[in-house]
């Protein structure tokens, strides 16, 4: 791309507004073509100047930024969007996810990671906070963010499982590739790979981990 | 001691249709009772009249039947003795009714009347007619000696003497039937007593008991009214909470965004200075107020709960033991802390680890402020045994043997800058801050307190089975590092990025395509030499396993990841060589281990080959 990054800053809190402006300006390949103080002013000047980035604070007064960026993507599939929040709230962070947003970041990261950010996004690369993407969820229609943990159990194939009970009840791995009519080293790949997936690599605590989880019973 | 419950008792109900059953009960004893006296004393009456009537009816036959006889002799007496004509009607006028009430009572059933008895008072005084005819007959005649003579004589004795034994018969019998009849009269009459009395102390049960109900509904009743008056206090008080804590969530919203440009244009001001000037030191100073300032929005975010807190499985056990060894660092020597962790075996609660640390540390920091002369603060974790694993909660408890507080300010306790302290020794965020991490971990919260007699801090949690906290993802403390290329197929170019990011982040190069052919001609053109291959089972232009096949094909044996929503055996077996089957939904956290995992174990092969 020629040119330097177009940014449009958008928070209805002036002085933050202009920080980020000063800030982002004083980079040589970002320019804010912009600032906005609430998300109905920003969806004019996104029309007016075409920003490639566009940067948004979440509580602000007036239209919901979520819908304003919305309609920023109806009119120009190919911008891309930061959400930018001292809120790390579940549910911005799923609504952003929806959007498909370049990135979420706290207004807590340093003034680098913002710029980082906006460079990053240009790319189509994304900027989460570690502790957001590894929450975030690979479902067959996309991505959301999960609350809360869940089973390992849920990660093995049901081979694995399978091999996983016979193995928790202390069968040898040639005895299992017998009985399932596979080979002795197929056997090895599902041991190795149920192992991983569930982080244990002690065959007593497969089989304490297979009991408590009802594959087997003691 | 002032208790402070912060959460919600369920109410008691009072059984009201229960308590309109027993009186409706009660009342149709009751009116059952008054019905059946009623009549009873009717019937009590009808027989008594009954009685009565046939009592009298009996005497005045009885004493007819002895006055006519005594008229008929006395009559015929003086008839034979005058020979008045007079005499004669009175004779026979007595004679007619004598026999005209014995036939009246023959003729009329009687159970009391003994009918032989009658027929002999009948038969008698015809007898004694036949002997006083012929004494008038020679009375008559002149012969009055022996008219008198037949009638003191033999004949007429046998006959009067009949007439006296059938009277006295008659008589008998009638006051034996009379007093059968009172006799089953009063045995029905102590039958009916009985029943009475039966009913009546059903009665009186009924009532005590209603009573005894009615007692125990007003009790339960008062408690209700105590309990809900607590709870509609507990609801203000959760309600003034709440606007406080939404208040200190906006507070700490414009600060942090007022401290955000501060410390932006501190940065941006210290940049712009030359490396020598004095005034950039000042300015770094100002940042680090800045970071100070942030560090109490965060405290106020927590108390709000609008603060991001990382949730898993966390051992109580563990972190207690753990936050011994800090928490002393704490405090002075004159204060002892003691730790009963309750058991060996782990007790886990779903929460954040840094957050229920810093409650640990805001309880004894306030625990050590209200000893200034020393003293002893206790931690220790209590276990329920009883109750069902689905509703176990486990107790933290943090006590102190300090000067306690005031039931005014237990009341407070828990406000948002509400504090005892000196101006400048307490933010009043401390209590305010470890309930709102109590809340957010879906806890209750209890504080007793009596001044001078320390403090007791009770907070109760939901059990985590531990089976969870051992095998659910966990978001590793310790950031999960690789090294190496990620050959990365995937159509939906969102989750690419994002995938990409996070493989990124984790030391990776990742070489991202978006489609099956894609993949092929940067694998076969040899553009990328990946450690690890991790494809999406459906991809535009291709599957993914197909893709994969065809890269093993082409020389590719290391080690790779497929991402598929659909599981099947036949997959697994079709995938040769080191890959990994990995069923959607997957946490991105969790696909980064597993791609390190599998990159490490990878090369370990390759340096054992």
């Amino acid at each position: 791309m020629n040119g330097p990054i177009k940014v449009l800053v958008v928070d209805d809190h002036a002085l933050v507004r202009d920080v980020l402006a000063q800030r982002l300006d004083a980079e040589t390949d970002i320019q804010v073509v912009a600032t906005a103080p609430d998300a109905g002013a920003a969806l004019e000047l996104f029309r007016a100047h075409a920003p490639h980035v566009v940067l948004m604070d979440i509580d602000m007064p007036g239209p919901s930024p979520f819908e304003t960026a919305a309609r920023m993507r109806a009119d120009a599939p190919g911008m891309k969007l930061i959400f930018l929040s001292a809120y790390v709230n579940d549910q911005y962070i799923d609504q952003a996810l929806e959007l498909q947003a370049q990135g979420y970041l706290s207004k807590d990261e340093p003034a680098e990671e913002v710029i980082d950010a906006v460079r990053r996004a240009q790319r189509g690369a994304t900027r989460f906070s570690k502790s957001v993407s590894d929450r975030i969820v690979l479902e067959p229609g996309g991505v959301r963010l999960s609350a809360r943990s869940s089973s390992r159990l849920g990660l093995l194939t049901p081979r694995e499982r399978e091999v996983l009970g016979y193995l928790a009840a202390g069968m040898p791995k040639k005895e299992i590739a017998r009985l399932l009519d596979i080979s002795p080293k197929t056997v090895e790949k599902h041991c190795d790979h149920l192992m991983n997936k569930l982080e244990i690599h002690d065959r007593v605590k497969l089989a304490r981990y297979a009991i408590r989880e009802g594959l087997m019973q003691p | 001691m002032v208790e402070h419950d912060l959460q919600a008792h369920p109410e008691e109900q009072v059984p009201r249709t229960r308590l309109l059953g027993w009186v409706l009960a009660a009342s149709a004893m009751t009116l059952a009772l008054f019905g059946l006296s009623a009549y009873y004393v009717e019937e009590t009456m009808r027989v008594g009249h009954e009685l009565t009537g046939a009592y009298l009816e009996g005497e005045a036959l009885r004493d007819l039947i002895d006055k006519r006889r005594q008229e008929l002799s006395l009559t015929a007496m003086m008839l034979v003795t005058t020979r008045d004509i007079q005499w004669m009607e009175q004779h026979h006028q007595t004679e007619r009714d004598l026999l005209d009430a014995v036939s009246a009572a023959l003729e009329r059933p009687n159970p009391g009347y003994d009918v032989d008895a009658l027929l002999g008072i009948r038969e008698a005084v015809r007898g004694l007619s036949r002997v006083e005819t012929d004494a008038f007959q020679m009375a008559g005649e002149g012969d009055v000696e022996a008219a008198l003579e037949l009638l003191s004589g033999g004949g007429y004795k046998i006959w009067s003497d009949q007439y006296s034994r059938s009277s006295q018969r008659f008589i008998d019998s009638f006051l034996a039937h009379l007093q059968s009849e009172l006799d089953a009269h009063q045995r029905d009459e102590f039958r009916s007593l009985g029943v009475a009395m039966s009913l009546i102390f059903a009665c009186i049960l009924i009532w005590l008991y209603l009573a005894v109900r009615v007692r125990k509904w007003s009790d339960a009743f008062r408690s209700e009214l105590v309990t809900r008056n607590r709870l509609e206090r507990e609801l203000m008080q959760a309600q003034k909470m709440e606007a406080v804590g939404r208040l200190a969530s906006g507070i700490a919203h414009d600060f942090s965004n007022l401290l955000t440009a501060i410390r932006g244009y501190a940065t941006l001001a210290r940049e712009r200075l030359c490396t020598d000037s004095p005034a950039r030191l000042a300015l770094s100073r100002v940042e680090e107020a800045a970071d100070h300032a942030e560090a109490v929005t965060r405290q106020l975010l927590i108390f709000s709960r609008d603060g991001v807190a990382e949730k898993k499985p966390v051992d109580l056990v563990r972190l207690i033991k753990e936050a011994c060894g800090w928490l002393r660092r704490l405090l002075p020597g004159t204060i002892r802390l003691n730790t009963d962790s309750g058991s060996d075996t782990q007790v886990c609660v779903f929460g954040d680890k840094s957050q229920l640390q810093q409650m640990l540390m805001n309880l004894v920091v306030n625990a050590r402020d209200a000893m200034p002369d020393g003293g002893e603060i206790s931690i220790s974790v209590v276990l329920p045994d009883s109750e069902p694993v689905e509703h176990r909660r486990v107790t933290v408890r943090v006590s102190d043997t300090g000067q306690g507080m005031h039931p005014s300010v237990v009341e407070r306790a828990t406000e948002p800058f509400f504090t005892t302290k000196e101006p400048g020794e307490g933010t009043g965020l401390g209590l305010s801050v470890v309930h709102g991490i109590v809340i957010d971990h879906g806890g209750e919260m209890r504080i007793e307190s009596r001044p001078g007699l320390g403090t007791t801090v009770s907070m109760s949690f939901p059990i985590t089975e531990a089976q969870e906290a051992e095998t659910s993802m966990p978001v590793h403390d310790v950031p999960v590092m690789g090294s190496g290329t990620v050959l990365l197929a995937q159509g939906d170019p969102y989750v690419r990025e994002i995938l990409t990011a996070a493989l990124e982040d984790a030391g990776f190069k990742v070489s991202p395509t978006g489609t099956c052919p894609d993949f092929r001609s940067i694998h076969e053109k040899g553009l990328s030499t990946p450690d690890l291959v991790i494809l999406d089972a459906d991809l535009p232009g291709g599957c993914g396993a197909d893709c994969l096949q065809r890269a093993r094909d082409h020389g590719y044996h290391g080690p790779a990841i497929l991402l598929t929503h659909e599981l099947s055996q036949d997959l697994e077996r079709l995938l040769e060589g080191d890959a990994m089957v990995l069923h959607k939904p997957v946490r991105i956290g969790e696909l980064r281990r597993l791609a390190v995992a599998m990159v490490e174990s990878g090369s370990e092969r390759g340096v054992a080959a």
